[in-house]
């Protein structure tokens, strides 16, 4: 923003409200300022209620301007000032009220007495301005011993910065002088002698990174390591919990297979009744007197009923040859291999002597006959 | 200083260049700079005043704070002396 124009701006507001000349208005302005200046210049302070304090101080060997703005409060408090300030009369000048001005003399009298001199007690300057807390000397005092000394903190913290600076580049200068003459050739090296050059080899040498410059790494390192032995203890651990479970599981689904094949297994002998006579030793066989000796070497009543099977290996030692009781009891059997208790069971009499009944070709040929049997009857096992 | 003084020093300048005005007229125009500035300072501008300095103002939540920075010359005129 361009500064005359705001000045500018300031007067034809000014001059707008007022209805005075311009040239009066620039000049009261410029007063205005120059009057402040004067007074800093002076090292004299000066307070302006609605604006602030100006003040000099100094900052070692320099002066500064200090400027302590009046506080000022809520929004609200402000708007009530404004109205406060613009009073009875007033004009509405581009949304901006600014009260009336009073008459204006711009007249040149030479009678003294005809000059209205207004009392400054008449003049209530403090309720159209806008009101605002009055600093006391105390405070002002307060406050600028703060800046002052704030100041002169500054001044040194600016002096040493230089030094800090270069001191950290010295540090530095010495760790990367080690990175530096171990990747750089003696022939090649360059002769730090300030820290610029070191600044500007920094920029230079792409193999540096910022972890060679920097000095100090946190001490963490231990903390990982025994953070690295935990890691595999767990691994471990878990490597071994995981397969609990497992195990557990497969040990639990055999048992349950185990239970249900023998459950099956039972169920199934039940019905085709060997279940009942497996045991060939439970049951009992009652002997009758043979008439038929030559066809038929026993006749024999068991008291349950019976697998002819069981049979045959009982009297022949093999249960190969059950075709033979079949035949000689097939009025009896209903098509099946059990026998009914408290039923009358024909042994015949085989040709082959007892001696071969374990003879392969024999039993073989018992094989066969079996299946053939089994086949016309439908006979199921 | 304050207001008061350095409304009269400005009244007897003025009147030292052949301008008569009065008292009140000044403390007007006192008021009026003001508030212009003030004016200008709510719509988030800044006032620079030449070879003075400049104001500025941040508002915060409940109030707000205007800020000055000196000009060059004043400064140098300030450690000239």
């Amino acid at each position: 923003m361009d500064k005359h124009k705001d000045q500018k701006k300031l007067v034809k507001v000014i001059t707008q409200s007022m209805g005075l000349p311009q040239t009066t208005v620039e000049l009261f302005i410029e007063l205005f300022f120059s009057e402040i200046e004067e007074s800093l210049v002076n090292e004299e302070s000066i307070n302006l209620e609605g604006l602030g304090i100006f003040r000099t101080i100094k900052s070692g060997n320099a002066k500064k301007v200090l400027f302590l703005a009046s506080k000022k409060g809520n929004k609200q408090e402000a708007v009530k000032s404004k109205d406060s300030f613009i009073g009875k009369d007033t004009i509405k000048t581009e949304d901006k009220t600014i009260p009336r001005p009073a008459s204006i003399s711009t007249v040149k009298t030479n009678d003294v007495s005809e000059r209205k001199s207004i009392p400054l007690s008449d003049i209530n300057i403090n309720k159209t301005v806008e009101k605002s807390k009055p600093i006391s000397k105390e405070e002002e005092r307060k406050t600028v011993n703060l800046i002052e000394n704030q100041a002169e903190q500054k001044n040194t913290v600016e002096t040493d910065t230089k030094a800090i600076l270069n001191n950290k580049i010295v540090v530095d200068s010495k760790i990367i002088d080690k990175s530096i003459n171990d990747k750089i050739d003696d022939s090649n090296s360059t002769k730090i002698t300030q820290p610029s050059d070191l600044l500007i080899q920094e920029k230079k040498d792409n193999n540096l990174s910022e972890s060679n410059i920097e000095v100090k790494k946190p001490e963490r390192v231990p903390e990982k390591k025994q953070q690295k032995t935990h890691p595999v203890v767990k691994k471990e651990q878990k490597k071994t919990s995981g397969f609990l479970p497992i195990i557990i599981a497969i040990f639990l689904i055999l048992a349950i297979a185990g239970v249900g094949y023998l459950f099956f297994y039972q169920t199934s002998q039940n019905n085709s009744g060997l279940g009942a006579s497996n045991n060939i030793n439970d049951v009992k066989f009652e002997q009758l007197v043979v008439e038929d000796s030559l066809n038929y070497s026993y006749m024999i009543i068991p008291n349950k009923d019976v697998s002819i099977l069981e049979v045959s290996k009982k009297y022949y030692g093999n249960e190969v040859f059950w075709p033979y009781i079949y035949i000689s009891n097939e009025n009896s059997m209903n098509n099946s291999i059990i026998a009914t208790g408290n039923s009358i069971i024909k042994i015949p009499r085989l040709s082959f002597d007892l001696a071969s009944y374990n003879n392969g070709s024999f039993i073989n040929a018992a094989k066969t006959f079996g299946e053939e049997i089994a086949k016309s009857k439908d006979i199921k096992f | 200083m304050n207001e008061t003084d350095l409304c009269e020093r400005i009244k007897d300048k003025l009147e030292q260049q052949g301008i008569d005005i009065s008292m009140s007229d000044i403390k007007d125009l006192y008021i009026n700079t003001l508030s212009s500035i003030e004016e200008v300072l709510k719509d988030e501008q800044s006032v620079d005043v030449s070879n003075f300095g400049s104001f500025w103002r941040k508002d915060g939540e409940s109030s707000s704070l205007t800020f000055f920075k000196p000009a060059e010359a004043l400064v140098e005129k300030i450690n000239s002396r």
